[in-house]
């Protein structure tokens, strides 16, 4: 195994060339879905996670099977970082009948238990909760896993999200919350709904660490999570990270932004984009070839075409099966 | 012309728990001459709808309680007139006998529940009818069937303990008796059975099995001749009749009333016997954690594997004295097999009567019972 | 066999259950009470002490005192379930369901249709409801025709100890989120209850007596309320047949509406407000199913158009009783 070195030497070049295939397909993904949703087809709301991947994909590479990772209603890239099927993460999105969800959830609910990814939730900061009792069965049953709980700025106003904080540290639960804080709650600045502009520091307030990091830095998400779960994995109890970062498109497709100062998108696309660090670094250090890293763009090209003609094709829910899944008599 | 007289017709007390009962329907007219044994009404308790049997002959002169009326037991339902009596002096026994009237106090506490003895570690529930007047005669003892309990004697239990205890059990896996029948043979019921007599009854009784609970008893006397005076086997599985395996498997799994209520109106002739209360009654017993594998267990080893073997040859084995009582309609255990039997054995079918005879029949099978253990 | 109140019917089908599968928990404010207080550390047992004794039979880590978080706590019972825990959260009066309403309606209530039946919910939430204390309108009411909304959750009302014990059984049993309805006034309520654990199916009513004349549904502590009335009017021979639904959700229209074709009338006796309610429900579901049996309107006997009155005066105007059930009866007989 032939390990990276310096900053980065916790992970194995194989993990680092998951990691960027990951967020490139996630990025291509996203990409599409902005252009298919513009040109119809795509039933309900869709919120694109293009530009966050270094988040979900920095704390998936922390995770084991035994882990839950509770998603957002942005929920595309967890879902695809995750280890979900893609294939059915994009039939889901179009609400087709073998989709995730059997195209009861659609966008903001993808949800996959046999991958460890639960919940993704339209009820923001719930997923916190949540997460607190699947890390008390966890613990109850010694399975040794922890939950990761991905929250949003606009989530870390709810009060839920601040009452599980509370009990999570008072029963030091094996968690992490994760605050993916991307600067807008749909068009509320986080700047002007968070008090004192940082959630990170209420953590203190809850007797846990609290961290913030470049989200858009594959390498500091990866190395906070993984210090967060160690110490959740220990019995230490939770830990939250906020991880700063922007989106590239709005709220949902379809969001004109206008709330958006000019100019903000292009910047971080610019100066501050994930993958564009995560191709400086690796190759700066040597440690992964750009010939590599191009080919596994193709090969993500082709993947989420064969993707979206596969979710386009596919057909809706039969209507005989309406009634399914209310009950779990109902089989 | 012979003695004139003037009796009451009472709302009779069927079962410990009885406080009342509903007048549905009356059966012959007033003026009608009626016999002893006839048929007069249908009166409505909270478990059931029975029949009121005439116990003297007479004249029905008058009808007092109409259809619907609720009365409390011993109330007048009517008056029966023995030779020539006018119709004042049947006006003035009415009034007097309303006047006088008072309904029994019904205690709380008058539906007790069952004792329970330690049988070799198991919990075996009974309950003991003192002799309203003993005369040392050997006491009776009633095991109920497959599914039952001990409540299911409510119109023999009290009747019978005029000149002798009664006794009535749970059998193991039933009633308020322990949830545990081991394998579910009958060797282990009778075993139960013989238990709870060494323990708290009486080394020696007269033994009145239904169903299941007929083949209990004879298994009982194979292995304890003496203990055992005499058998009256009612609806007798215990004879070897071949028992309907759907009813026993649908009884068993059922779990609601829409599920139960068929299976319990195949024990009647007259299906709205089955009534709703019956059946959450037996709903409500059925589930006790453990029941329904007790039942299976049971419906295994002592039912299913038994239901075509022909058992006459114990019987001529046996040789206390015997009876058998068949409901002609029996439609759980068929009664083909009451041809055949030994002439020892007194074999009696009742007319109109499936497989609930005692219940659909009371007095008939009390009669039954009394008359044959005086003779013993 | 013995007589059991209701508190102790439910106390103990709680610890058989939590004997039966150790993946049962208890969780929520005060169900051991005394947590970090220096005192006993099982010192309520709830504020009505049904849930006393637990925590010292099962342990702290089956037994767990929250804070006051409602959503938190239903939010982390809900994750536990999906878990495979099968957890109890006790919402102490279910007035509080407004604290923790989107994870009860929107988390576990969708949680398995909304992900196409990959989970199993297996929750039971334990809560009080009903007036009769004095104690106001927001520890007094009666939401279960608010929990029966929801498709996915379901509810029950357990109107005495044996029917608790058998109800509970079935609902810690259950794979989906159950929301359990005690009423308050009916903690000291005595009857026989079996000492062996059993269980009640969900959506099978109860007749709770037979008459031909009218059919008057109960529900939860109006069934005793509907028996005064019925024993009363047995007594002028009209023969009142009282059904206690016992499950709202699934609930046993059938057996309603078997009884209705029986006898031709319906009272619905219901403590939950006049609007919304089970009463309208059932009144719906009969007019639509059975208007053909139907001799005359039906009649809904229930509290007021109002929130729930501290004065004793007051509260007692508001809680339905026997003569207004009366009121009823003769006026769908006829003889007003």
């Amino acid at each position: 195994m032939d390990t990276a070195q310096g900053l980065i030497m916790k992970q194995s070049k194989t993990e680092l060339l998951s990691a960027y295939r990951g967020m490139r397909t996630i990025r291509i993904f996203e990409d599409r879905m902005h252009v298919e949703f513009a040109g119809g087809g795509v039933p309900g709301f869709v919120h694109l996670y293009a530009g966050q991947e270094a988040s979900a994909v920095g704390v998936c590479a922390n995770l084991t099977d035994a882990d839950i990772l509770l998603n957002t209603h942005r929920a595309h890239g967890p879902a695809i970082a995750r280890g979900a099927d893609i294939f059915a993460v994009a039939k889901e999105i179009y609400c087709r009948g073998d989709g995730l969800c059997r195209g009861r959830g659609g966008s903001a609910h993808l949800h996959d238990v046999k991958s460890g990814l639960w919940g993704a939730n339209s009820g923001v900061g719930s997923g916190v909760a949540l997460g607190c009792g699947a890390a008390l069965a966890a613990r109850n049953n010694e399975t040794g896993g922890i939950a990761v709980a991905l929250v949003g700025d606009g989530g870390a106003n709810q009060g839920v999200f601040l009452e599980a904080m509370n009990l999570a540290s008072i029963w030091k639960l094996p968690v992490v919350i994760m605050v993916e804080n991307n600067g807008y709650a749909e068009a509320t600045a986080a700047d002007y709904a968070i008090a004192g502009g940082d959630i990170h520091k209420r953590a203190a307030a809850f007797d846990m660490p609290g961290v913030v990091v470049d989200g858009h830095d594959y390498f500091a998400v990866y190395d906070a999570v993984l210090e967060a779960a160690e110490r959740a994995r220990a019995g230490h109890g939770p830990s939250l990270i906020e991880a700063k970062q922007r989106r590239y498109y709005g709220h949902f497709e379809g969001d004109a932004q206008s709330y958006r100062p000019k100019g903000e998108v292009e910047e971080y696309r610019k100066n501050r984009d994930c993958l564009k660090q995560f191709r400086q670094k690796v190759i700066l250090d040597d440690l992964i070839a750009t010939a590599e890293l191009d080919a596994i763009d193709g090969e993500v090209g082709e993947l989420i075409d064969r993707v979206y003609a596969d979710a386009i094709a596919a057909p809706f829910p039969s209507e005989g099966e309406f009634m399914q899944y209310i009950y779990a008599t109902d089989t | 012309m012979g003695d004139s007289n003037i009796i009451a017709l009472m709302m009779p007390k069927w079962g410990m728990a009885m406080a009342s009962g509903k007048v549905v329907d009356w059966l012959v007219d007033e003026g009608t001459q009626i016999s002893v044994g006839e048929e007069l009404l249908e009166i409505e308790t909270e478990k059931t709808v029975n029949v009121l049997e005439a116990i003297d002959t007479g004249t029905l002169s008058r009808i007092t309680a109409q259809s619907g009326d609720e009365l409390p037991v011993g109330a007048l339902l009517g008056v029966i007139t023995q030779g020539g009596v006018s119709s004042k002096s049947v006006e003035a026994f009415i009034l007097e006998f309303q006047e006088r009237f008072v309904p029994e106090e019904v205690s709380e506490e008058v539906d007790t529940a069952p004792l329970n003895a330690d049988v070799d570690g198991l919990s075996i529930a009974y309950r003991k009818y003192e002799a309203k007047n003993d005369q040392g005669k050997l006491p009776l003892l009633f095991i109920h069937g497959f599914g039952g309990n001990q409540d299911g004697w409510m119109y023999h239990a009290a009747e019978l303990s005029e000149n002798r205890t009664v006794y009535t059990i749970d059998l193991p896996g039933h009633g308020a008796s322990e949830k545990e029948v081991a394998d579910g043979t009958l060797p282990n019921l009778a075993k139960a059975v013989y238990g709870l007599m060494e323990t708290v009854l009486e080394p020696r009784v007269h033994v009145v099995g239904h169903s299941l609970g007929a083949a209990v008893a004879v298994e009982l006397a194979i292995q304890f001749p003496y203990q055992v005076a005499s058998l009256t086997l009612i609806s007798g599985a215990g004879a070897g009749t071949s028992v309907d395996k759907q009813y026993i498997e649908g009884f068993i799994s059922a779990n609601r009333r829409k599920q139960l209520k068929p299976y319990m109106q195949q024990l009647f002739v007259n299906s709205e016997l089955a009534t709703r209360s019956m059946v959450e009654d037996m709903l409500d017993a059925k589930r006790i954690e453990g029941v329904e594998e007790c039942l299976r267990k049971i419906s295994d080893a002592a039912i299913i594997s038994l239901g075509d073997v022909d058992i006459r040859g114990n019987l001529t084995r046996l040789t206390m004295p015997i009876q058998i009582i068949w409901g002609k309609e029996d439609r759980v255990a068929s009664i083909v097999e009451a041809k055949n039997l030994p002439a020892s054995i007194e074999n009696i079918i009742v007319d109109d009567a499936g497989h609930m005879v005692h219940i659909e029949a009371a007095r008939k099978v009390n009669n039954l019972i009394a008359e044959f253990i005086k003779s013993v | 066999m013995s007589k059991k109140t209701y508190r102790q019917a439910i106390n103990e089908g709680l610890v058989q259950e939590m004997h039966r599968d150790p993946s049962v928990i208890l969780i929520g404010e005060d169900v051991a009470g005394g947590a970090g207080a220096g005192g006993d550390v099982d010192a309520w047992g709830g504020p009505m002490a049904v849930t006393k004794g637990l925590l010292s039979e099962f342990g702290p880590k089956r037994v767990l005192d929250t804070p006051i978080s409602e959503a938190a706590y239903m939010g982390l019972a809900i994750g536990a379930a999906a878990s495979g825990l099968r957890p109890v959260a006790d919402l102490m009066f279910n007035d509080f369901i407004g604290v923790c309403f989107d994870q009860i309606v929107n988390q576990a209530a969708k949680y398995r249709y909304m992900y196409g039946g990959q989970d199993r919910i297996p929750l039971t939430v334990r809560t009080m409801i009903g007036a009769g204390l004095g104690i106001s309108s927001q520890h007094s009411q009666c939401l279960y025709p608010v929990f029966s909304y929801f498709a996915g959750l379901k509810v029950v009302i357990p109107s005495g100890p044996y029917d608790a014990k058998g109800l509970l059984a079935s609902a810690i049993r259950d794979d989906d989120p159950v929301i359990f309805c005690e009423h308050k006034m009916l903690y000291e309520m005595v009857e026989e209850v079996p000492d062996e654990p059993y269980a009640i199916p969900f959506g099978e009513a109860k007749f709770v007596r037979e008459g031909e004349d009218v059919t008057i549904v109960a529900l939860s502590r109006m069934v005793h309320i509907a028996m005064e009335a019925a024993e009363s009017l047995a007594k002028e021979g009209i023969g009142c047949e009282v059904i206690d639904p016992r499950t709202t959700t699934p609930l046993d229209t059938e057996s309603i509406i078997e009884s209705v074709e029986e006898t031709g009338r319906l009272v619905i006796v219901d403590e939950a407000g006049p609007r919304c309610g089970m009463a309208s429900e059932i009144a719906a579901v009969v007019a639509e199913e059975a208007f053909s049996a139907l001799n005359a309107p039906i009649i809904k006997v229930t509290p007021p158009y109002t929130p729930i009155p501290a004065a004793p005066n007051l509260e007692k105007l508001y809680i339905p009783d026997a003569g207004q059930v009366i009121t009823a009866v003769h006026k769908v007989m006829g003889r007003e």
